[in-house]
């Protein structure tokens, strides 16, 4: 079990995210320019309050995972660092059309995130005890720490993300650290993060998500609203909804080494699918992996031959964390 | 050689798709969701980024499952709602508990 796994699952790790793109976009049209983007309604949420989308193509391909924070300022969106060229580009021309600028804010801040149970008792030290009070999905602007707090998270663990001028870096890591001591807090490889995402069923976009993937393929429907009517790959979306042809599936082995490379999901020997990702989870001592799979077989309980072993499709999230199960 | 079969596992995936979505039909038409069955993924969370419902909603669901599938739910139950996959699991293994 990797050190940054362990300290997600049972304490907190502190990652810097600050390669992600972060973009803050004002004016009038601000709103509406993001919206113009994104597949769900930003109108029908309040303000400090996120939402976790998707931007598609007009064939309904997923374009970048991306989370909207909407400010009584404005509207602050966040994506990988490989989307932010392209979401970039997406933004500022449907800003064009509208009253709102795009200003492009990755190398004027940073992103400091504190994920595990811990999390929650990290924050309120360095934040104050009204940190308490930001639900999932919701965020402020944190006084004490003079950041942007947002309660985000993919892992199913607490997740405080920090946005701050980026001269504050060594600053804001300190008080950190030394917060988190006592919970144990260290610095946690990124490179971690996916397979703690998967277990959860959240999928990392660089590591699950096929190029040409929609959102209904990967089973990220609720990244959608289905009522809206304007957006781009709308059409796609409605098309596809009762047909996607394959669909991800979180499958589990019984063996504790995952096969290694390129695995075809199969019954029978007919090839009914493919694994894009498989791993050992510490949790449930056991490999899991991540398969695109004909839709038609693709439900909870079939059992597939994944390199001539027994690979179980199973209901995520695939445990309950400590988290989650504690009392909030 | 591994797996089922593929005629098992064709029944298998209808057993299945027939319980899930008679869950989806229940949650929406309990919960007046503005969404059609196959606008759920099976996987998604019931609350926070996913249908975003809350406790109320999670009481709605627990009606919704006992009158409809036969089973009876306790508090302590209550920690397998997590997704609508994670429901049917809860289903089936109660299901499956009954005496035939």
């Amino acid at each position: 079990m990797s050190t940054t796994y362990e300290l997600v699952r049972n304490q907190a790790a502190l990652f810097d995210f600050s390669s992600e793109g972060r973009f803050f976009i004002r004016g009038e049209g601000a709103a509406e320019a993001v919206n113009a983007v994104i597949a769900s309604d930003l109108e029908a949420i309040p303000e400090l309050k996120a939402l976790n989308t998707v931007v598609l193509d007009e064939a309904g391909a997923i374009q970048a995972i991306v989370w909207v924070l909407k400010t009584e300022d404005g509207v602050w969106v966040l994506c990988d660092p490989d989307r932010r060229k392209l979401l970039g580009e997406r933004l500022v021309a449907s800003a064009m059309e509208r009253t709102a600028e795009v200003d492009d804010r990755t190398e004027a801040t940073l992103c400091l995130a504190v994920i595990g149970p811990a999390a929650q008792k990290i924050a309120m030290a360095v934040a104050g005890e009204d940190v308490i009070g930001i639900p999932y999905l919701g965020f402020e602007a944190n006084e004490q720490t003079d950041a942007l707090l947002c309660r985000l998270g993919y892992t199913g663990e607490f997740e405080f993300r920090f946005i701050a001028a980026r001269e504050r870096a060594s600053e804001l890591r300190a008080l950190l650290l030394g917060a988190g001591a006592e919970h144990g807090l260290e610095i946690g490889e990124a490179s971690d993060l996916p397979l703690l995402m998967l277990e959860m069923r959240s999928l990392s976009q660089r590591e699950y998500i096929p190029e040409g993937t929609s959102p209904i393929q990967a089973g990220l429907h609720w990244m959608i609203d289905f009522r809206k009517e304007n957006y781009p790959g709308h059409d796609a979306m409605h098309a596809q909804k009762a047909n996607p042809g394959c669909k991800a599936l979180m499958l589990q082995l019984e063996t504790v080494t995952p096969p290694v490379g390129d695995q075809a999901v199969r019954i029978e020997q007919q090839e009914v699918g493919r694994c894009v990702h498989l791993a050992y989870s510490p949790t449930l001592g056991k490999t899991i992996a991540l398969a695109y799979v004909d839709a038609a077989l693709a439900w909870v309980g079939v059992v597939f031959d994944v390199a001539g072993e027994d690979a179980r499709a199973v209901s995520a999230p695939l445990f309950i964390t400590k988290t989650v199960a504690s009392p909030q | 050689m591994a797996g089922m079969t593929m005629k098992e596992a064709q029944a298998r995936a209808a057993r299945r798709r027939e319980i899930t979505k008679r869950l989806k039909e229940q949650v929406i038409g309990r919960l007046m969701l503005q969404l059609e069955p196959d606008e759920i993924a099976d996987d998604s969370p019931l609350f926070g980024s996913g249908l975003g419902l809350d406790s109320v909603d999670a009481l709605e669901i627990v009606v919704a499952v006992e009158s409809e599938f036969g089973v009876s739910i306790t508090d302590e139950d209550m920690q397998a709602f997590r997704s609508i996959n994670t429901v049917v699991d809860f289903i089936e293994a109660k299901q499956e508990e009954k005496p035939v």
